[in-house]
């Protein structure tokens, strides 16, 4: 039977519990609680840094709130912001590309990143050199990214066209990021190109971590490289990648910076996503509930996705039994 | 060995909590023991080429003249004395030395004064400059200057005032003024200080009437010069290679839409990777978004009917005006790829002498310096070529204008009165001289007499024509001020885009943005 003896109580499973005027000092004193209690100020700070604003966002969500309205008075509209966002054609198009970079961009990530991940695992020449530079997209700043390909993907001056012209795989120069069909793709190429690097370096961890006798044993067996990394490899280094996965997706779901120097989400909103369309509704536009709405559909997906995929993955995640 | 956790020693975690909040608070104690009085801090840039003015202000004759030349050459006497001594030597180029100088003065009432935007070369040093004769001349009142961000000048301000820490005194951008005013945030100036009405007669009249500083009949911001909307830039050299010259072997700017695409054809020389025109539709934002609605209100267009309650961007005037610059696009005589092209683009390629023609605001002249542009770079700005007959269905503009550098002052401010001083003195003729080129290029003066010096006349030779032909102000507008217009100006340029790259009729592009920018004017005017 539990029994829990407390200074100024009696607890037993099924009983009455008795509390006298000492019993949270009581409870506090104990060895079981007191860990609780001291980690309340990072609840604390956990609830008011990152739940308080969120659930914040969502009530802001149900208002008529304007920035330039600043007594309070905002209006309570219910569902009205969430009914207006079929018909708002740029949320349609952020909303589209969005679910385009999250569903694509870590596939595509991960692909490189598998690639130059069993590529950094080879020994050769200037590998361990290689090794550091390879991270250097991942580093380099959102804002310095974004600066660097809008120059070199500028169609009067870029170093992009300048090659490809020299090489004869283009006559005539073209803007990248100034064409309505290639904005997002290339947007999108930018930003696996920022987050492959670190792929690449989760998966070269992962490689060397596995134990080098299961590769040995294997090559007795006969295995060539192909059935190596299919059988070996890549079901070792699946619970790195399920993470990664899921990483990506946020980041790549919340990359506001990138999409806002290169771009600005134009020409003609085509390369929109809903990160920098809900900036423009809430600071350029001061339309700070709708935006609000907008962000409360950027978590939502994002929430539905990390849920979907954490449920389908679960046993990978639990790790071995 | 135990492998259990270590228990935590109660008293041992007391005691560090105990010694933490002991280090804390004599933290504090030795922060505020050792606090110096309040502050006030002032960055001072050196500023340009002060020389050149100095030998144009001299050659006025004029009588009514004389006085405001004793007025800029005391201006022009100090200003050089005082980065004399900061620099050691009187400066002719720019450099990006900045001296802090720091005014004690306790007792003094603190005008905070926030300057978002304004140009980091000329103007900031020239405000910093009459800040500090201010500062001296009024030893009970110190005005602290602080430069703020353009980007985000609307949620600054606001959020300021929201929490309560808003400037006495701040410019911007005055189209914002209907949102400031219903947000509570400006004072009408005309209400509290009837004096300054009688500063009316000192500025340009349409400048005074129609530069987005007035909102429902009250006065709540002084402009020192407006930004206009759209002019022309052009190469005169190039003007000259290709015989487009007058009797006396002047370049001669196009006046009509023909002329435009006719000089564009002449201009255009591929194989040197030169074109004729371009024009910036690149950025949603200003300033394109207000290059290509001057264009279109040049052309008769307008953004709103007359009873302000239908958006008419479908209105001839702005169908036409697009589908001209598709015309423009499709007879080659603009850059290749037009939608990687926005102001700055334009501004590189016109000085980079890849470009005959560019259209652009009254700004232009500010770009040669920030580019490395050599000074007697020979272009001129003249205002954009207007269609024949026009087409839109309002009267057409000269120009539309605004006041980017409007002084407010915020309801919230303490000291209105010591903050009027300043802006008094912001407001007189020794200041709004500043800006007819002689400390700060590239603006739209609204000082009256700034039209009569030689500084203007030798700075912009093209305006100081029409300023005195009578054309420049005639018909000029105020830039567009309603509720809504900073969103309605996104599908405005969508369309202008779709138009450009051909995926929609100029037509049908503008009849989208219409339904749209309607919607959210209706939502706004809820």
């Amino acid at each position: 039977m539990l029994k829990l003896k407390l200074k100024g109580s009696t607890m037993q499973k099924g009983n009455k519990i008795h509390l006298s005027p000492f019993f949270f000092l009581a409870l506090i004193n104990k060895r079981l609680l007191s860990g609780y209690f001291y980690i309340i100020p990072a609840i604390l700070l956990v609830f008011v840094l990152l739940y308080f604003p969120l659930f914040h966002g969502i009530r802001l969500s149900f208002f008529n709130y304007k920035v330039t309205e600043l007594e309070p008075g905002a209006r309570f509209v219910g569902f009205e912001n969430y009914f207006d966002l079929p018909y708002d054609p740029t949320f349609l198009i952020a909303l589209r590309n969005t679910l385009l970079f999250v569903a694509g961009g870590p596939t595509l990530s991960i692909l490189g990143g598998i690639l130059l991940g069993i590529l950094l695992t080879q020994e050769f020449k200037l590998s361990k050199a290689l090794r550091a530079i390879v991270l250097i997209p991942w580093i380099l700043p959102d804002m310095v990214v974004g600066l660097q390909w809008a120059w070199m993907l500028q169609s009067q001056y870029g170093i992009v066209n300048e090659i490809l012209l020299n090489f004869g795989l283009m006559k005539e120069r073209f803007g990248w990021l100034a064409s309505m069909e290639t904005a997002a793709p290339m947007l999108l190429l930018i930003f696996v190109w920022k987050f492959f690097p670190i792929v690449a370096l989760m998966v070269y961890s992962s490689i060397i971590s596995i134990p080098t006798e299961i590769f040995e044993a294997s090559v007795v067996d006969g295995a060539s490289p192909l059935k190596k990394f299919l059988y070996i490899t890549l079901p070792m280094i699946r619970p790195s990648l399920i993470v990664v996965f899921l990483l990506l997706s946020v980041w790549f779901a919340n990359n506001f910076t990138i999409v806002f120097v290169t771009t600005g989400g134009g020409p003609a909103n085509s390369s929109e996503l809903l990160t920098t369309y809900l900036y423009k509704l809430a600071f350029a536009f001061f339309r700070l509930s709708y935006a609000a709405t907008v962000s409360t559909i950027n978590f939502l997906i994002l929430l539905a996705f990390s849920l979907l995929y954490v449920y389908t993955f679960r046993n990978v995640l639990r790790g071995p039994k | 060995m135990s492998n259990a956790p270590k228990k935590l020693d109660r008293r041992k975690f007391l005691y560090a909590g105990l010694g933490t909040a002991i280090v804390v608070v004599g933290g504090l104690a030795a922060y505020f023991a050792t606090r110096p009085p309040e502050r006030i801090v002032e960055t001072v840039e050196k500023p340009v080429e002060k020389t050149i003015v100095q030998t144009q202000v001299q050659t006025v004759e004029k009588p009514v003249e004389r006085t405001i030349t004793q007025t800029v050459e005391k201006v022009v006497k100090e200003v050089e004395t005082k980065f004399t001594t900061i620099a050691g030597t009187p400066t002719t180029i720019v450099e990006t030395v900045e001296k802090k100088v720091e005014v004690t003065k306790p007792g003094a009432t603190l005008i905070d004064f926030w300057v978002f935007g304004g140009t980091t070369i000329e103007e900031h040093p020239w405000l910093s400059f009459i800040t500090e004769q201010f500062n001296s001349a009024h030893p009970d009142i110190q005005v602290r200057r602080t430069g703020k961000s353009w980007a985000t000048k609307y949620e600054e301000i606001l959020a300021a005032y929201k929490a309560g820490t808003a400037p006495d005194l701040f410019t911007t951008d005055a189209t914002a003024i209907g949102d400031y005013v219903e947000a509570g945030l400006v004072v009408p100036l005309d209400v509290e200080f009837p004096e300054v009405l009688k500063w009316e007669e000192r500025f340009v009249p349409e400048i005074w009437k129609n530069s987005a500083t007035w909102w429902k009949g009250h006065l709540y911001a002084i402009p020192p010069w407006v930004d206009a909307f759209t002019f022309l830039a052009y190469n005169k050299e190039h003007f000259k290679q290709a015989g487009i010259v007058d009797s006396k072997g002047d370049p001669t700017p196009p006046r009509t839409w023909d002329e435009l695409m006719e000089f564009s054809k002449l201009l255009t020389k591929k194989d040197k990777g030169i074109y004729g025109y371009a024009f910036p539709v690149k950025v949603a934002a200003e300033p394109d978004s207000d290059v290509l609605t001057g264009i279109a209100y040049q052309n008769g267009a307008r953004w709103l009917s007359e009873d302000e309650k239908t958006v008419v961007l479908d209105d001839p005037g702005w169908v036409d005006t697009v589908q001209f610059h598709v015309d423009l696009v499709k007879a080659g005589v603009v850059p290749p790829n037009p939608l990687d092209i926005g102001y700055i683009e334009t501004n590189q390629l016109f000085f980079a002498g890849k470009l005959s023609m560019q259209s652009g605001a009254s700004w232009i002249p500010v770009f040669p310096k920030y580019l490395g542009v050599p000074p007697d770079y020979p272009y001129d700005i003249s205002l954009f070529p207007k269609r024949s007959p026009i087409s839109g269905s309002y009267p057409p503009a000269s120009m539309i204008m605004g006041a980017m550098m409007g002084m407010f002052m915020t309801s919230t401010s303490k000291h209105k009165k010591e903050a009027f001083e300043f802006m008094k003195w912001f407001a007189s003729e020794e200041v709004l001289i500043g800006w007819d080129g002689s400390h700060v290029r590239g603006r739209i003066p609204a000082l009256k007499k700034a039209y009569e010096s030689v500084t203007y006349k030798v700075t912009y030779p093209a305006l100081y024509n029409l300023y005195h032909e009578g054309v420049l102000f005639k018909g000029a507008l105020q830039l567009p001020t309603f509720l809504g217009l900073v969103e309605m100006k996104e599908p405005m340029l969508a369309a202008w885009q779709e138009a450009v790259a051909g995926k929609k009729s100029p037509k049908d592009a503008l009849r989208d943005a219409k339904t749209k920018a309607q919607r959210i004017y209706d939502a706004k005017r809820k």
